[in-house]
């Protein structure tokens, strides 16, 4: 019944306005090699404060996903993939389309995305109320456990260096820190400005770094080549469809709970499931050659992870990448704190997002089927008039959160740290998760010590339970991951 | 040579952390607060983890260069360039910012789209002050007219 009542709510006109400027957007987004999903987030987040709450999550969400779908477009038509995740998608994708398969492969990276993200959407709205019903029994010591397992979890599989991670993810919380310490009302790291007093503002933070930074790193960034060949027939025919759809039901289920664990980024879900159906083929030589599992897996499993990451989220308030911090972030500045509380008090505000997402993945698979050819051409928008224009909305972004010049300078030093983290292979993750979760972390961590002291964490089950897996993660997450290539570890690491 | 630089950023952080944590300690009367932690051996402890990992960053940065020359891989590491254009672009930037308190939104704004226009690789002068015009009259009245965002109006303008 709720979920019907936000379908209905959906698709009003407005909602329905924002679904489908999310979904182009996002697949926009997604071809355009260089600008990922945060970076666009993080760019549009102040125009967010203008909108209502339902209509700018819509959006913001609607950029994420659909991004997943736009990123196979370019790997499979000139081997340049348009996001991280749609990098295992041009082993096959590419050789497909120099065998005049073009718009097999493209046929099956969208209904196998489309499958993906409807599985996700269905597995949120029937998993998502339980969650955030048994979310209810956290205390301060739980989520602090829960706060300190997602930051170990991020820093273990970002990038290819934990000290790297570890180095920025630290960094992020004392970043956090600065201002008035909300308990006792003393200045931190304020040395004696006023501006810093305040305490550093989420947006010009997240503009600068994704937005200014992405900039400043592509200023550097080639054109690519334009698709000149033909399509060819788009729906695959008998044992190739059959495959196709079986591989992309494997990668959906791999990827369904990949989404929930924070730090398995779509990326990171698409490479395990390329290697994956690798494994289980009778003929693993063909991968690279041509096969179209290797183009449907990849793309099903970096859609269902998207999809799911929203359930933490919503439901705990916790934000397990980079992009989803940046809802985090558009859900505060509108007043909704996320987690259980929010599936109680805001039922229609969730539902109609949950909606929402069916809504838009239909939108996604009519936009990126007969527009395709349309998709690939603005694919090679040159970044010269692009990335001015960026920078010019990033200055009005950052200034327009306070009103002040102050936050412009974050903005561009924020940037500058962006664009230098970029070029030296530092996670861009952990730090701003570190950052926006920072606040959480410390208000949990203090309230549970002048609760019970450092023991508490261990008379309560389910934080020994998180801090145990915590230690796991820490121990054994390089040992899978190091089947992931590390450029493509630091390439996520980037966005 | 960079590796140094790096870790040196997390040493220097970490020392900004632990040392503004330990003020803030002696500061604070542990009588007067009722949370166990206060504001200033959270901000310490996290100090400490950056200075530790500012370290262990050193030692493994050190010893992978080892393990390189041991397996005979003496290649040097390839260092990578900044290009100029970005020390350009940050500059403008940078003076864009400064040029916004002095003289207000517009005018600056022309000038800034003016420069990174051409140092983002558009060469032809027409194409630039066309597009210039056109993109700084949009964010204008986009902005400025329509959402009004209230930007300084400079303090060297009347």
């Amino acid at each position: 019944m709720d979920l019907l009542n936000g379908l209905i709510n959906v698709f009003s006109p407005l909602n329905l306005f924002y679904c489908l400027l999310g979904a182009i957007l996002g697949t926009l987004v997604g071809v355009l090699p260089g600008l990922g999903p945060a970076t666009t987030m993080a760019i549009l987040l102040p125009i967010t404060m203008h909108l209502s709450p339902t209509g700018s999550i819509i959006m913001l969400a609607g950029i994420y996903y659909g991004a997943q779908y736009g990123g196979s477009t370019t790997s499979i038509l000139v081997n340049i993939p348009g996001e991280t995740s749609s990098v295992p998608t041009c082993f096959d994708g590419y050789p497909m389309t120099k065998q005049g398969r073009a718009g097999e492969a493209l046929w099956i990276a969208a209904v196998g995305s489309f499958i993906a993200g409807t599985c996700g959407a269905i597995g949120i709205s029937f998993v998502g109320v339980g969650i955030a019903t048994y979310a209810l029994k956290f205390g301060p010591s739980e989520y602090f456990a829960l706060l300190f397992f997602s930051l170990t979890a991020l820093i273990s599989v970002s990038g290819s260096s934990f000290v790297k991670g570890l180095g920025t993810g630290v960094t992020g919380l004392i970043l956090a820190s600065m201002g008035t310490d909300p308990m006792t009302g003393v200045g931190r790291l304020t040395f004696g400005t006023i501006g810093l007093t305040r305490g550093l503002e989420i947006i010009p933070v997240a503009v600068g770094l994704f937005g200014i930074g992405e900039i400043l790193i592509n200023a550097e960034a080639g054109i690519a080549k334009i698709y000149e060949g033909k399509l060819g027939k788009m729906m695959p025919r008998g044992r190739d469809l059959r495959k196709g759809l079986v591989a992309s039901l494997r990668g959906t289920i791999l990827g369904l709970p990949l989404g929930v664990i924070p730090g398995i980024a779509p990326p990171v879900a698409s490479f395990l499931a390329y290697d994956l159906e690798k494994k289980l083929s009778k003929y693993p030589e063909r991968f690279g050659t041509g096969v179209i599992e290797g183009v449907a897996a990849p793309e099903a499993a970096n859609n269902a992870t998207a999809q799911t990451g929203f359930l933490p989220l919503m439901a705990f308030g916790i934000p397990t990448s980079p992009a989803m911090a940046i809802i985090l972030t558009a859900l505060m500045i509108n007043g909704l704190k996320p987690g259980p509380l929010l599936f109680q008090e805001q039922k229609l505000f969730v539902w109609t997002v949950i909606g929402s997402m069916y809504v838009g993945n239909v939108i996604l698979l009519i936009l990126n089927l007969p527009l395709v050819g349309l998709w690939a051409r603005i694919s090679v928008l040159p970044y010269k008039y692009l990335g001015p224009i960026i920078l010019g909305v990033c200055v009005i972004g950052a200034y327009s959160s306070r009103n002040t010049m102050f936050d412009v300078w974050v903005a561009l030093g924020a940037g500058v740290v962006g664009y230098l983290m970029r070029k030296k292979h530092w996670p861009l993750g952990p730090l701003i998760l570190g950052f926006v979760l920072g606040p959480l972390f410390e208000e949990a961590l203090r309230q549970s010590l002048s609760i019970g002291g450092p023991m508490i964490f261990l008379r309560r089950p389910i934080s020994v339970v998180l801090l145990i897996l915590s230690v796991i993660v820490i121990l054994t997450s390089l040992r899978y991951l190091k089947r992931v290539p590390k450029g493509t570890l630091e390439a996520e690491s980037d966005i | 040579m960079m590796n140094w630089i790096e870790g040196l950023v997390l040493l220097v952080i970490g020392l900004i952390g632990l040392v503004e944590g330990l003020r803030l300690i002696d500061r604070i009367d542990p009588d007067a607060i009722t949370d166990v932690l206060g504001p200033g051996y959270y901000i310490f402890s996290l100090g400490l983890i950056l200075m530790v990992t500012g370290i262990a960053y050193f030692l493994t940065s050190y010893r992978n260069i080892f393990k390189l020359k041991r397996n005979g891989l003496n290649r040097e590491m390839e260092i990578q360039k900044i290009n100029k254009a970005v020390f350009y672009m940050i500059g403008v930037f940078l003076i864009y910012i400064i040029l916004i308190d002095m003289f207000g939104y517009l005018g600056p704004s022309f000038f800034f789209f003016l420069l990174e226009f051409r140092l983002a690789g558009v060469k032809s002068w027409k194409r630039n002050v066309l597009l210039t015009l056109i993109v700084t009259a949009v964010f204008y009245f986009v902005f400025v007219q329509y959402c009004r965002i209230v930007f300084p109006h400079g303090v060297l303008l009347p």
